[in-house]
């Protein structure tokens, strides 16, 4: 019986500690967790408007069609999407005339990078701004005035089944960047090299 | 004074070098893994989601868990290379084996439905453990192994080579009460 409530004593001590650790070192790490924040969250995403037009009772996403009289800029046609989102999708068609589009010089169409540091820094689309919607707070006060401002913003991350991109419109639409320029590239950064994509390295 | 024969089992015991083996071993990986999680929270914290288990809404238990987890794992692994606390040690390392490893082995089991692979055996997936991609069979069968020694762990007798003798004078064996 001693030996049980000693190896039991040992086990509370040993959460405890480690408790105590992990509480003290996510506190100071800049890589830290929010406790109860929802990296996940979709059901919490917020509500796109509703179409002035839409029939009562609808309260589908008002997505806009992106015809060219509907949309400044390239975004041809909305894709079919394979992640469950309610964003606009670009193609990589979309993306590249963007990124040549005087525009995106001038800072008005803007490809936003939802990868980590490591990944942003092996290879991103050129003049791509990093918000890793993780650390969103470390990111997003160097770029989100442009944002609000922005008549296209493109987000991406990895692709196939990388979520991060998704987490990161989430992310700026929570930020007040309006629903209306908000485009996710579901293809990312795979699918931007696969086709030819020039890709910018270095921090 | 003990007359009864000791086993083969307890004799070796008694020498403290499986137990050695044992924590040196669970130490090794368990810090080595909790520090990869501790650098890269996030990352953690994603693979976790994989498996479903905790809610994702309210965001608390998990986040708790992907911070707090790779932290008990580190602190498993020092007191146990360190000798002590190392009963309870190994209790927490073998029910943290024992919790995760079916769950690799549900994930893989998953992901070879979905085709991942011609056998379960290929299936090669992030398991969050800390190493990067895994051979689900590979995996399974280190921690089986790591899950024995975290068991001799908790139930040697032995205190031989464990700092826990320099200031608590035990005997090299402890009683067994319980």
């Amino acid at each position: 019986m001693k030996t049980i409530l000693i190896t039991a004593f040992q086990v509370v001590v040993i959460l405890a500690a480690a408790s105590a650790v992990a509480v003290a070192y996510n506190g100071v790490s800049d890589k830290g967790l929010k406790w109860s924040k929802n990296y996940f969250a979709k059901s919490a995403m917020p509500r796109p408007p509703v179409r002035p037009n839409a029939p009562s009772g609808e309260d589908e996403p008002a997505i806009p069609a992106s015809g060219p009289e509907q949309s400044a800029g390239p975004i041809s046609e909305t894709p079919k999407k394979h992640l469950d989102h309610i964003f606009q999708v670009a193609t990589y068609e979309d993306v590249a005339a963007a990124v040549n589009d005087p525009l995106y010089a001038e800072g008005l169409y803007v490809c936003v990078d939802a990868r980590d540091d490591e990944n942003f820094a092996a290879g991103r689309i050129p003049g791509a701004k990093q918000m890793f919607p993780y650390y969103a707070d470390q990111h997003l006060p160097q770029i989100l005035s442009q944002l609000q401002i922005a008549e296209k913003v493109i987000v991406y991350c990895t692709g196939g089944d990388c979520e991060d991109s998704i987490f990161a419109c989430r992310e700026l639409l929570e930020q007040s960047v309006p629903f209306e320029v908000i485009y996710l590239y579901e293809g990312g950064i795979k699918d931007w090299q696969g086709q030819g994509g020039q890709v910018e390295t270095g921090e | 004074m003990n007359d009864k024969p000791k086993s083969l089992i307890a004799r070796m015991d008694a020498t403290g070098i499986p137990l050695l083996l044992a924590r040196l071993v669970i130490a090794f990986e368990f810090i080595r893994l909790g520090i990869a999680k501790v650098g890269d929270p996030v990352t953690f914290l994603k693979l976790m989601r994989q498996y479903q288990v905790l809610p994702e809404d309210p965001a608390i238990y998990m986040n708790a868990l992907a911070v707090i987890l790779p932290w008990v794992e580190i602190l498993c692994g020092v007191a146990l290379l360190l000798g002590i606390m190392v009963r309870g040690a190994g209790l927490i390392s073998a029910g943290m084996l024992a919790a995760f490893t079916p769950l690799i082995i549900t994930r893989g089991l998953e992901l070879f439905r979905e085709g991942a692979a011609d056998t379960l055996c290929a299936v090669s997936f992030n398991c969050g453990c800390g190493g990067g991609d895994v051979f689900v069979c590979s995996k399974v069968a280190v921690n089986t192994g790591l899950f024995l020694l975290a068991l001799l762990a908790t139930f040697s007798r032995s205190r031989r080579f464990c700092l826990v003798q320099l200031w608590q004078r035990e005997p090299t064996l402890e009683p067994v009460t319980g």
